[in-house]
């Protein structure tokens, strides 16, 4: 080791020192800490709560293109979290002079408060042997649930965005066979707390 | 050279070589490098050369143990083998995500289940087995016979004849390890000290621009260790892409909004041009030059294959008499055995007795025309120049193109999603092949230089392969488990990118002609100039934010070069003849050069061997994150240390007896033409 060894030795500690302070004082979070301590809100009320939980099912029939909405009363109620699980299963291949394969449909499952500020949503097709599913969680936060309680339905938005067609597996195709739209079965679970008189006693 | 040729070991001294502990540090190689060079390869499209890093970490640990040349050697033998194998396999396995993401029942929406690890490993099995096996009656062709340069073989031979006498190569490894491995473990998807990046994007409306710079010690090294030009050249692929690409898209046809995206909404929105328009300008480049490479390669591509069979011809089987000309006996047998093997996979993969053997056969026939133009043009051009990834490519439309014909004549009936899998499988051995044989070469010309036993370097490769082959899927599917494969934000693949959208391309025949278009006329006009067009469309591909520090990389390796040849040229070199001159500043030169190369080296490895490490913990319960929203200036403090570091360390011999004045001085000249 010969002197400007040395000298590079030590300025490695000085700069790693020098990254390990800016990186405490730099830090994004310190400064969401001191916002959250300035806006500090009342929250103990949902201590005082238990957290209730409803379950609603529906199956129903939709065409490519269309929509259906479910909603979830937000009346007297403050929502902790929405689980929509949308499962469907689309129609088998056909099989002619050669096999027609049904090509995937696609579902969007959207989940939406009263006033559209808080939001989940996702979009897929089913696999190879038909079977489909979606899952949207929204999971409110503390300060969100205060936010949001009591302030109107909230939504659960089935879409079929495209149901596709029959394909010939071998060649073009001639003949057309259509696929116009699927079943679907959709579960909707959410846990709130209740804010009526009835649940605040 | 021939039959006078005199090795370094006589052929009639038989020193250690093939022993216990030469395989078992060769398999430690193995895995180090195969995880390194699988990391680098997903993360920027670029793999490292294992050979001189393999060398030092070979030599460190045998020459304590009274470790031969020879044993060195063939733990630095099995080891690079690592290094090819992950090549092939991160350029094609990651491709069948990429197909997943636009056709889910293709069922490869991830690579970490345990059919899949199978399947995986058993397709790189036999390519890497298939890529020794090929080569096996070339070495007496190309390397005896033909004698070809191979450049990376010799410089191999030649660096373990010096190093073998001493040296302090293995502490700058180490050194660079460390801090490469300590700053990515720091960064954002460790510790989370600091954010790995940082890019914004200035101006407002639709006149914006976008810049930044990533913040990886790895990058750096890979800089320096491709060169001032090529970092150059990928930087200048970058601009166009992305300073001028980008924007000027974005002026006319306007930026688009993106939502559900992590990103703040205008890098998310540059993100999305890159992703929907600009992209497939590095494709249409890419396909571009890699076709042109292969026809501006055709004279020794002929002559490869023209040798290859008259090799096979000649080729006796025997045992030789001498050791040094001893090669394993490949059996007939071997390669029907292996042929049913691979008939029996695709079979398992496909369901089909028809497409099965068919894609067997395509496979045999591509690989072994490809094997052979790896083997011999990595004799030429050097294994780093070789056009892999272009013989895939062409392997891949091949291939494509058949099975849709089969489909579209009736002979055979396969989804789209089944073809696509299928092409790539297929494509999977050749690119594996053509890694292992262009290194296998290598290895058999430092073997030569050496005097070491061909046959015994072919079992040490069948080890590396054996061990590659189990160990890098289980790396590569850890990584793509943990980081989103073929976006920005996770890890680009470039080249499995391309594969990806290239088979879909030609299976749905949809996709971006405007854009694909325009690459393939930049990529003509890169030609007509001269121009290296793979790297620039590398560049275009990939996210500028790595393309920056691959380009500082190479500036930093630029300075460290003229200040070591001013200082040459102003104190070492007085009262010299021009030709003493010109000798004393190519070896210092070459000195310098590879005191950098194994800092490079180490950088890349530490930063890659703990890439692989944080991937396991993200995907494991563990929350390691120390800040939730870290800030980039402590990685930028220490990227400018670490810059400064590499300088150092590489003129660090030639300052030792130099006072600051004269290091200022010498300094000051480096920027003069």
């Amino acid at each position: 080791m010969n002197g400007n060894d040395r000298v590079v030795i030590i300025s490695g500690v000085v700069v790693l020192l020098l990254m390990l302070t800016t990186a405490m004082v730099f830090r994004g979070d310190v400064a969401a800490g001191i916002q959250q301590q300035d806006d500090s809100v009342d929250l103990s009320w949902m201590s005082d709560l238990p957290v209730e939980s409803g379950t609603d099912t529906q199956s129903q029939k939709l065409n490519e293109g269309s929509e259906a909405q479910f909603p979830i009363p937000g009346e007297g109620r403050a929502i902790k979290e929405i689980r929509a699980t949308l499962t469907w299963v689309d129609e088998p291949d056909i099989r002619r002079a050669r096999l027609y394969e049904n090509q995937p449909d696609s579902f969007t499952l959207a989940v939406a408060s009263g006033d559209g500020n808080i939001s989940g949503t996702i979009s897929g097709a089913n696999s190879a042997d038909g079977k489909g599913s979606l899952l949207v969680q929204v999971t409110l936060t503390d300060e969100e649930i205060d936010q949001f309680m009591d302030s109107g339905d909230w939504s659960v938005i089935v879409t079929l965005d495209t149901a596709q067609d029959y394909e010939p597996r071998l060649g073009p195709g001639v003949i057309v066979l259509t696929d116009n739209g699927n079943d679907f079965s959709l579960t909707i679970e959410y846990d709130y707390y209740d804010l009526s008189p009835e649940g605040e006693e | 050279m021939g039959d006078e040729f005199e090795p370094y070991i006589s052929p009639g001294k038989d020193i250690a070589e093939f022993s216990l502990k030469a395989i078992l540090v060769g398999i430690l190689i193995t895995v180090v490098m195969g995880a390194a060079n699988a990391y680098l390869g997903l993360y920027v499209g670029m793999t490292v050369s294992a050979t001189i890093p393999s060398l030092v970490f070979a030599l460190a640990i045998l020459k304590p143990f009274k470790g031969t040349i020879l044993e060195i050697n063939m733990a630095k033998n099995i080891g690079v083998a690592g290094e090819a194998l992950a090549a092939g396999i991160i350029f094609t396995f990651p491709a069948l995500i990429i197909i997943n993401r636009e056709f889910p029942g293709a069922g490869w929406d991830q690579l970490f289940t345990f059919e899949r690890m199978l399947i995986i490993i058993l397709v790189s099995l036999v390519g890497g087995v298939l890529g020794i096996l090929f080569t096996i009656p070339l070495r007496k062709v190309f390397i005896d016979d033909l004698d070809l340069p191979y450049p990376e073989g010799v410089a191999a031979a030649e660096v373990l004849k010096t190093m073998e006498k001493g040296g302090r190569g293995i502490y700058y490894i180490l050194l660079a390890a460390g801090i490469g491995g300590g700053m990515k473990f720091a960064s954002s998807s460790g510790l989370s000290l600091w954010k790995e990046e940082i890019s914004g994007v200035i101006g407002s409306g639709r006149a914006r621009l976008f810049g930044g710079v990533n913040i990886s010690p790895a990058l750096l090294g890979v800089g320096y260790i491709i060169g001032p030009k090529i970092a150059l050249i990928v930087f200048t692929g970058g601009i166009l892409g992305w300073v001028i690409g980008i924007p000027v898209y974005g002026f006319f046809f306007g930026w688009p909004e993106v939502v559900d995206s992590d990103l703040p909404a205008k890098i998310a929105s540059v993100m999305e041009i890159w992703d929907t328009q600009t992209k497939w300008i590095g494709i249409g480049a890419v396909l571009t030059g890699g076709i042109y490479t292969l026809w501006s390669m055709r004279k020794p591509l002929m002559q490869s294959i023209k040798e290859t069979v008259r090799g096979k011809k000649g080729d006796e089987g025997g045992p030789a008499l001498i050791r040094t000309e001893r090669d394993f006996h490949v059996s007939p047998v071997y390669l029907v055995v292996i042929f049913i093997a691979v008939a029996g996979l695709y079979l398992f993969i496909t369901k089909s007795v028809v497409i099965s053997p068919i894609l067997a056969v395509l496979m045999f026939i591509a690989t072994f025309l490809f094997t052979a133009v790896a083997g011999y043009l990595a004799g030429i051009v050097g294994s780093s120049n070789n056009p892999i990834s272009s013989v895939t490519i062409l392997t891949l439309m091949v291939t494509a193109f058949v099975l849709l014909g089969m489909n579209m004549v009736g002979i055979s009936s396969m989804s789209i999603e089944m073809g696509m899998t299928a092409t790539i499988l297929v494509a999977a051995v050749v690119c594996c092949s053509a890694a292992i044989a262009g290194d296998s070469m290598q290895e058999l010309k430092t073997a030569q230089i050496l005097g070491a036993t061909p046959i015994r370097i072919q079992w040490g490769r069948f080890i590396g392969v054996a061990v590659g082959a189990i160990v890098i899927p289980f790396i590569v599917g850890l990584l793509a488990s943990a980081f989103v494969i073929g976006k920005p934000s996770g890890l680009p693949a470039p080249q499995a990118v391309i594969m990806g959208s290239t088979v879909v391309a030609i299976f749905t025949g949809e996709f971006n002609y405007v854009m694909f278009g325009i690459g393939m006329v930049l990529a003509a006009v890169l030609i007509f100039t001269k121009l290296p067009v793979m790297a620039v469309a590398i560049g275009i591909y990939l996210p500028f934010t790595l393309t920056t520090p691959i380009f500082i990389g190479g500036m930093l390796g630029w300075v460290s070069e003229r200040f070591v040849v001013m200082k040459t040229r102003m104190y070492d070199t007085v009262g010299l003849a021009k030709d003493q001159v010109e000798a004393k500043i190519k070896d210092a030169k070459e000195r310098t050069f590879n005191v950098g190369l194994l800092f490079a080296a180490g950088l890349v490895a530490g930063e890659a061997i703990t890439g692989v490490i944080v991937a396991a913990i993200i995907i494991s319960p563990l929350d390691i994150k120390l800040i939730s929203n870290p800030s980039a200036i402590p990685g930028i403090f220490g990227l400018v240390y670490l810059m400064l570091l590499i300088i150092y360390i590489v003129i660090r011999d030639d300052i030792a007896h130099l006072k600051a004045p004269q290091i200022l001085s010498i300094f000051s000249k480096v920027f003069k033409r």
